[in-house]
């Protein structure tokens, strides 16, 4: 009889242990893209468009051909493969060739002794053609007159659509008691992972390429590289380095920075180093996708709501990339954990000349969150119910209600998520209702709260289900040292550490004996990318299985040398026991000695796969999404200066059922450091473009005026508020220990909770990210408050 | 690169007499990254992230905006001179205990910054630590945890005679 995880005590799991990639990141010896040499190392610096929009292109290299250090100039022609990233839908080529479509584009590579040199040459590559009219907006896309940038399955420049459909919400307008139709827009937000994007390329005697570097994804990146280059996967080796932050920033770009490097190591014929500037970094790397969303949603007289229609748009900018599947989520996702009685759920995905959009930590969520939960509290408004009492209400709270999909889902969690945050602000006894006089510098600033709900599906769900497995190899060295090989990578997130946890705990060995390697697509087979707050079920099951075929060798030997059954078998801090005899132990040290003597099998490789989803998508959009969910709440209490109309987040308490924190400080790391993007997000990050945004006349259009942190605010030390985060365990069936994920639920609903804290504090809506004093300062004056 | 235009400058760094051959516009940083002291990241390359944060003379600076040739006889302190694998300073071992590192590219010159801090005030109130650590930009964490790290080491260097400043 094998006892149940709840009724024994963990080795590991469960326990706040100081994560295994600390120490060296701590005394300064991690090493990052940007500290590795090789002898006879180049350095490679990418040229890149100075406009948006370009076609009929003439790339011009003698300058930069002729200038100190250079070695080499490549462009589009001189790739001996496949001349486009290997994505979704191929359309991004990795040098352009013919077309500028965005302010950054690369268009030829510089290989030289020193960076320095490298970036002076690649300055003076020159490019000439005949200039059209970027188009820089979701609304200009569709224009009747508008460039042509992509034509793909749908109409102009529309890379993806998505329809989901249950019942019909017309039926419900006319007996709705209440009905609102809003607009809501989200901005760009950048990722701002501290550590530019950087690789590390060479070639050895046999032909083989290894590529080293920051990344999310090392098989995409090796995907790419075979691709640039017309190599076989199985010669090209990809390894990921110590890396400075991701955000879903490292998923697919990394792919182009990866493919440069290879291209320009495999021209050389020498190591090469590529490591992105800022500057560079702010201009041609992905970005969370703009949106505009309308929103139609009702309620009866009972508080009940009745219908919603959503229409999604984002901004894909210039390449489709990730976008389809972006898109995929934020549908998913649109109408929320809310039980309606019909839906319809219309979205797009359209193109820009702007850089291209991808992931970042949501992944096309916040902004339908934004755009859901900003409306459901308008609703509450209109109804003149308090908007968390109306969330109770209406949110799915059974296993019986079903989705947008029409999916059931296993112990939704949102009401107890929500009566966690309520708590922990005191919303009953806050909650009043907004400030509507005038507001004048010298009154007190004026405190609002405001909530939201969401939920997460966690992993690729039913459009990215064929990459929705893992491998894993373990392997027991003969002094019980435990070396882990996983496809998934530590990006800052504590990968690394979750997977030492795990495997500790499946073999009973104390947790220092465990090492995890860095990933390497020689050793484990492609596990999918490190999205999707995935890597602890995916990863963290391919762990186990591989650790329990290795266990069932170490039970074995365990029992001859404590004389029982197998059977009778268990496990604790002190190693294997005979459960009749519990008082006597022997160590994981002792049982692997004995089992490597005995011959016993002590490594093996472990392979996981998702449990099956569906999507209906060329019919109504209906189906099993994903196979589990994080159910999530925030409620934040901010305050507005009435001088400045600055809003400050005082308070912030974020709850999410993960099924099993396996380190709860490190959860706690993650909820902290989500929210605070989300912050960002909320507050003050914005991207700005010449012919958007007022500026310098001489200025072509669609050129980015802030790349960098003097430009583009990110909050700091000085900005943050009380966070508390909140972490609910009704264990997951099929998550290693009972656990889901936590990487990007925290961001996701904080946008909308402070927009509906402003409205509260001071009854004005605000409809547009970011919620600077700009908006409020307009709104005031549209009331005449000032 | 004009090879006649390559000076010499000499500073110590990490309690040791270091000699440099420098052009006159190289950055700090850069030299410092080039003699192998990795714990000095570039961020930005303009003054706004601090990654790049070293001790000049005991004070924090962003080694992006120094010209090499201006630390000329300066003392400078990197990462790599607080702590050993052996013997990490109190203030590396509360960052680990807190959970106060994630992707780490902000670690090295967050503790510099938190290190000259505590070493001036070593009981600095909260609004004090997030002043310190304003220049530091993390992306990861929500600064939450390096707080509490900081909070949480408060006092080592009073407690440690050998790192007291004089006249405490
Ligand atoms: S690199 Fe010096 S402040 Fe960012
Ligand atoms: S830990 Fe990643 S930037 Fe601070």
């Amino acid at each position: 009889m094998k006892e149940s995880d709840s009724e024994r005590e963990m080795i590991s799991i469960g326990r706040s242990v100081v994560r295994p990639d600390v120490p060296d990141k701590l005394l300064g010896r991690a090493i990052y893209a940007a500290d590795a040499m090789r002898q006879g190392m180049l350095h490679v610096a990418t040229a890149r468009s100075s406009v948006a929009g370009m076609k009929n292109i003439q790339i011009d290299i003698s300058a930069a051909q002729n200038m100190p250090g250079v070695q080499r100039v490549i462009t589009a022609k001189d790739i001996p493969g496949n001349k486009y990233v290997p994505l979704i839908v191929s359309d991004m080529p990795f040098l352009a060739s013919e077309q500028i479509r965005f302010y950054g584009e690369p268009v030829a590579l510089v290989v030289a002794r020193t960076r320095q040199e490298a970036k002076s040459a690649a300055r003076a590559v020159q490019v000439t053609g005949e200039m059209f009219d970027p188009v820089l907006t979701v609304e200009d896309s569709a224009g009747p007159d508008s460039y042509v940038i992509y034509e793909g399955d749908y109409e102009k420049n529309i890379f993806k659509k998505y329809h989901i459909q249950r019942g019909s919400p017309d039926e419900f307008w006319p007996e709705s008691h209440v009905v609102i139709e809003r607009e809501y827009r989200t901005p760009h937000q950048e990722h701002a992972y501290l550590e530019t994007q950087g690789m590390i390329a060479e070639l050895d005697e046999n032909g083989e390429v290894q590529v080293m570097g920051s990344m999310q994804c090392p098989f995409y990146v090796q995907d790419a590289v075979a691709s640039i280059l017309g190599l076989a996967k199985a010669k090209v080796t990809v390894i990921q380095m110590v890396t400075g932050g991701g955000f879903g920033g490292k998923e697919d770009v990394s792919s182009v920075v990866a493919g440069h490097a290879a291209l320009a190591a495999a021209l050389t014929d020498s190591p090469v180093s590529l490591i992105y500037d800022r500057e560079e970094d702010f201009i041609a790397m992905s970005k969370r996708h703009p949106s505009v969303i309308k929103i139609k949603i009702g309620a009866n007289r009972e508080g009940l709501l009745t219908a919603a229609e959503i229409y999604i748009t984002l901004d894909g900018g210039a390449y489709s990339t990730l976008s389809p599947v972006v898109l995929w989520r934020s549908t998913v996702h649109a109408a929320g954990p809310y039980r309606w009685q019909a839906l319809r759920i219309k979205s797009r995905v359209v193109a820009t000349n702007t850089a291209p959009n991808g992931a970042f930590r949501g992944f096309g969520e916040p902004q339908s969150v934004f755009a859901l939960e900003s409306a459901i509290d308008e609703l509450a408004d209109q109804l003149n119910i308090d908007p968390l009492t109306f969330r109770e209400k209406n949110v799915i709270a059974s296993s019986s209600d079903i989705t947008a999909t029409g999916q059931t889902t296993v112990n939704p969690s949102i009401l107890e998520a929500l009566e966690k945050v309520a708590e922990k602000i005191e919303w009953k006894d806050k909650f009043t209702g907004a400030y509507t006089g005038v507001v004048r510098h010298d009154i007190e600033p004026i405190r609002g709260l405001g909530c939201s709900v969401s939920f997460y599906g966690v992993g690729l769900g039913a459009e990215g289900k064929k990459l929705d497995r893992a491998g894993a190899f373990v392997q027991v060295e003969s002094d019980a040292s435990v070396r882990v090989f996983i496809g998934n990578t530590e990006i800052g997130q504590g990968a690394r550490g979750v997977m030492a946890q795990i495997a500790s705990e499946t073999l009973a060995a104390p947790l220092e004996y465990i090492h995890i390697h860095r990933a390497d697509t020689s050793r484990v087979p492609d596990s999918g990318p490190t999205v999707a707050s995935r890597t602890t079920i995916m990863s963290g099951n391919a762990v186990m299985n591989a650790c329990q075929t290795i266990r069932q060798s170490l039970e074995t030997s365990a029992a001859m040398v404590l004389n029982c059954a197998i059977d009778n078998i268990k496990t604790d801090q002190r190693g294997y026991y005979d459960a009749a005899n519990p008082s006597t132990a022997v160590s994981f040290h002792e049982v692997v000695s004995v089992a490597t003597a005995q011959r016993q099998q002590m490594s093996s490789s472990g392979w996981y796969v998702a449990p099956d989803t569906s999507f209906d998508s060329a019919g109504a959009g209906q189906g099993n999404a994903y196979s589990t969910y994080v159910w999530s709440a925030n409620i934040v209490e901010i305050e507005i200066d009435p001088g400045t109309l600055q809003v400050k987040a005082l308070k912030i308490a974020s709850a999410h059922d993960i099924g099993r924190a396996i380190n709860p400080r490190e959860v706690c790391g993650q909820i902290e450091g989500g929210v605070l993007q989300g912050l960002g997000f909320a507050l003050t990050e914005k991207v700005a473009y010449s012919g958007l945004t007022p500026s310098i006349q001489s200025v072509p259009d669609g050129i980015m005026l802030n790349p960098g942190f003097s430009g583009y605010i990110c909050p700091t030390a000085m900005d943050i508020p009380e966070i508390f985060p909140i972490i609910l365990e009704t264990p997951y069936e099929h998550g290693p220990y009972g656990a889901r994920g936590i990487g990007e639920p925290p961001l996701i609903g904080v946008a909308p909770a402070v927009a509906n804290a402003v409205s509260n504090a001071l009854g004005i809506r605000i409809r547009e990210l970011p919620l600077c004093p700009e908006q409020i300062l307009n709104e005031l004056i549209k009331q005449g408050r000032l | 690169m004009k090879t006649d235009s390559i000076m010499t400058m000499t500073c110590e760094i990490n309690g040791s007499e270091s000699v440099f051959h420098i052009h006159p516009g190289d950055r700090l940083l850069d030299v410092l990254r080039h003699a192998g002291f990795i714990s000095v990241k570039e961020g930005c390359g303009d003054g706004n992230c601090g990654a790049c944060i070293i001790l000049l003379d005991g004070r924090p600076v962003n080694s992006c905006l120094v010209p090499a040739a201006r630390v000329e006889g300066c003392a400078i302190t990197t990462v790599e001179g607080i702590g050993t694998p052996d013997n990490p300073h109190p203030l590396q071992e509360s960052y680990a205990d807190h959970g106060a590192v994630q992707c780490g590219f902000c670690t090295p010159g967050s503790i510099l910054s938190s290190y000259a801090l505590l070493r001036d005030n070593p009981h600095p109130t909260e609004n004090e630590i997030k002043r310190a650590l304003d220049g530091n930009a993390c992306r990861c964490t929500g600064y939450v945890k390096k707080l509490a790290a900081v909070r949480g080491a408060r006092g080592c260097f009073a407690a440690d005679g050998a790192n007291r400043r004089k006249g405490e």
